[in-house]
């Protein structure tokens, strides 16, 4: 290619991306001015709080001793947390967590009946409502708050907001094509107002909340087998009230099927769900794969919702353009217009697209399977988080008191085999764990109050983005422990690109009654790897971009 | 005094705008007053010298007047940079006709010489609206970071020590990224037919 093509090329690129790029930079100049000027205070500041901290360590440090933690965490649950580590509970009620979900704001079918005639109201979903009704609440992760950070939070609303400034976590701008995906057209029923949490999640990260949206389907457009109902998991921070549109087309992936558990983040306890869940297609929001619209016509007020705003920019462009657009729809479109469109741009791609073909109950032949789900069924033998890999199988994973463990169960979807891990655990040992998530609950207060200090890295010229618990059991040669582990995650000061792993570990065994730190190599040797870092502290680690 | 003070007060560029559509001169002076150290730095980094660099904004600010009306840009500061690198680039080519000059330009141009060249006319004839698109797409896909640094490089041609310090990280880190936006830049044009 010719150079003067190429640099032709460059002075041709669209005007909102020299919009763009000349209000970032002109950001970063400020910022990068400001902290010229505050650099002196902060150096005077920073020795002071050097000087503070030598003479609180001094006297706080023996405080803080991690082998003998205080009384019973939660005051109200009524369980038989220890209270005290040394000291085992005799014994534990097998169900440890629970929901108690208000079910009366969920449409009565008459409601529904009246509004969207729909001879199949019979099984308008609820949330499962468990076999006991006065659930202790229990903490089984626990994340700082982030304005307890000393840093940037930004971690916590990346995506939100152009979020470039000092290196803070960028992701891609939002794309608004809309994924060759199942699609529906739908019409939300309720949405669910607290926050929710995935529960297999890495214990180096805070968990992300999300929002459940209960949509109703009213046509299908690509895909076979969807629900009538189903719920939508949506990022907390891109969530909008899309209850005000009389129906929105939505490209989606399947996430879960029946009996899906999440933890209600907002009111600390498990919940289960009876619908299937959908998200999209990344599980990161490609805002373009919801279109909304009013009287039947393109309302892309949706897109220009303030927390969609920064990526709408983009299909501001296309539709201002529509010569140049890729989007499905176009200004004063019917939905008529936009199914044609959709198809048509369907059958153009040669890509097979993500299964398209949804599961909402599972219904198996051999007993091997119906087996399982009778194991597996919501608060019957603790928890279990459900992972669906369309069309292959689907993998569960017991959780106790909260805490993850190592017991999973696999069916193949095709051949309805079942694999069971090698680990299991019994009512037996159930009733024998401590509850270490109550221990976890503790530890979470202490370091909202005050923030540890990580064992391995030196903090200076570093900014925390994550301090995070987690706990999980483990069972071997019979043995029963609880582990807990709290997590570092740094950034270099300027450069989100470079992070530093910390972590310390607290091990509970059973069957000696005790509690103490343990190394991560002595860990390793005794429970393996699950759940631990492994690799070299101190050094900073090139995050992929 | 306060009469200088005020002349030298920084107009919105909404009003500025508006000068421009007035057809009143005041709008050269506003915007000199406004971007005149932005446009240079971008004129620096092509050119590599003093005169020319206010060649260059004379010409940006006459190409301007006679652009607005009746163009109305949203921001005004992206369509001055637009003109002035358009412009910068023009007199490097024709003072380059005798000599070669170093400069930031020719250095960023010469990191993606491995895809460009200045002798292959086989797509002297490329519009360069639709390369400008292909481009456009490519720089859409980008995270912020990585689109910021491209447009950095390749849009104002500021020097890699400046990026670095714009985002607070190593010069080693900016390379970094510059060579996977290469790569991945390069794989975009081949997907779209350029001869890379």
């Amino acid at each position: 290619m010719k150079e003067n093509v190429f640099l032709n090329g460059v002075t041709s690129i669209d005007p909102d991306i020299v919009e763009r790029f000349i209000s970032m930079d002109n950001k970063l100049q400020k910022k990068v001015n400001k902290s010229k000027t505050k650099a002196r205070w902060l150096r005077l500041g920073a020795i002071s709080a050097c000087f503070a901290l030598i003479i609180s360590t001094i006297l706080i440090v023996p405080m803080f001793r991690e082998d003998k933690p205080s009384g019973p965490p939660i005051a109200d649950t009524g369980a038989s947390a220890d209270s005290s580590i040394d000291t085992l509970p005799p014994s534990q009620e097998e169900t440890d967590v629970f929901t108690n979900s208000d079910t009366t704001d969920i449409p009565s079918q008459g409601e529904e009946t009246d509004l969207f005639p729909n001879p199949d109201t019979t099984d308008v979903p609820s949330i499962i409502t468990p076999p006991d009704n006065d659930p202790p609440p229990i903490i089984f992760d626990a994340t700082v708050s982030p304005d307890k950070l000393n840093g940037n939070n930004s971690e916590f609303i990346v995506g939100s907001s152009l979020s470039i400034s000092g290196g803070s976590p960028d992701s891609a701008p939002p794309r608004f094509q809309f994924d060759k995906c199942i699609t529906v057209k739908a019409r939300v029923v309720k949405n669910h107002p607290d926050k929710y949490h995935k529960l297999d999640v890495s214990s180096e990260y805070s968990p992300t909340p999300y929002r459940l949206i209960q949509m109703e389907t009213i046509d299908i457009i690509y895909g076979e087998n969807v629900p009538k109902y189903f719920l939508y998991l949506i990022r907390d921070y891109v969530y909008v009230d899309m209850s005000v549109y009389d129906s929105l087309f939505i490209s989606m992936y399947q996430q879960g099927v029946e009996n899906y558990v999440l933890k209600n983040a907002t009111q600390n306890q498990m919940e289960s769900f009876e619908l299937p869940l959908f998200r999209d297609y990344q599980d990161h929001p490609e805002l373009g794969n919801i279109i909304a619209f009013t009287d039947g016509i393109f309302d892309e007020s949706l897109w220009q919702n303030e927390n969609w705003i920064y990526g709408y920019q983009f299909a501001r462009h296309m539709l201002d353009n529509p010569e140049d657009s890729d989007l499905v729809v176009a200004r004063g479109d019917s939905e008529s217009d936009v199914i044609s469109k959709i198809k048509k741009q369907f059958s153009g791609y040669n890509y097979i697209a993500p299964y398209t073909h949804c599961i909402s109950a599972l219904d198996f032949k051999t007993q091997a399977a119906k087996d399982v789900l009778e194991y597996v069924k919501p608060f019957a033998n603790g928890v279990f988080s459900q992972t669906y890999y369309a069309n292959s199988r689907i993998l569960f994973r017991r959780f106790i008191n909260g805490c993850q463990t190592e017991e999973t169960i696999s069916i193949d979807l095709h051949t309805e085999e079942v694999t069971y891990s090698e680990t299991r655990y019994t009512k037996d040992d159930m009733a024998k764990m401590v509850n270490i998530s109550a221990h976890l609950s503790e530890k979470a207060k202490e370091y909202a109050e005050k923030l540890p200090i990580p064992p391995h890295t030196d903090p200076e010229g570093k900014t925390l983005l994550c301090l995070n618990l987690y706990a999980w059991y483990a069972k071997v040669d019979g043995k029963l422990y609880g582990v807990i582990k709290t997590a570092w995650r740094y950034m270099e000061e300027g450069d989100y690109y470079v992070q530093y792993y910390d972590d310390n570990y607290v091990l509970y065994d059973m069957s000696s009654e005790s509690a103490a730190k343990i190394s991560r190599d002595d860990l390793i040797e005794l429970l393996g790897e699950r759940n631990v870092y492994t690799g070299e502290y101190g050094l900073g680690i090139l995050m992929p971009m | 005094m306060e009469l200088q003070n005020a002349q030298r007060a920084i107009m919105s560029d909404e009003k500025i705008i508006e000068l421009y559509f007035k057809r009143d001169e005041q709008a050269i002076t506003q915007t000199d007053i406004k971007y005149r150290n932005f446009l240079l730095s971008i004129a620096y980094n092509i050119v590599h010298d003093a005169c020319d660099c206010e060649e260059c904004l004379n010409d940006t600010y006459k190409d301007t007047w006679n652009s607005i009306p009746p163009a109305r840009p949203s921001l005004l500061q992206a369509f001055l940079a637009a003109i002035m690198r358009r412009t910068a680039i023009d007199l490097y080519k024709t003072k380059t006709r005798q000599k070669r000059i170093s400069s930031e330009f020719t250095v960023s141009l010469s990191e993606i010489e491995d895809f460009i060249s200045s002798r292959d006319d086989t797509f002297s004839s490329v519009d360069a609206n639709e390369l400008g698109r292909v481009i456009s797409d490519f720089v859409r896909s980008l995270s912020q970071r990585k689109m910021y640094i491209f447009m950095s490089r390749y849009y104002i041609f500021r020097p890699i020590n400046e990026i670095s310090k714009l985002l607070g990280c190593s010069e080693s880190t900016v390379n970094k990224e510059i060579a996977s936006i290469k790569k991945q830049l390069k794989e975009k044009l081949k997907e779209e037919g350029y001869t890379v």
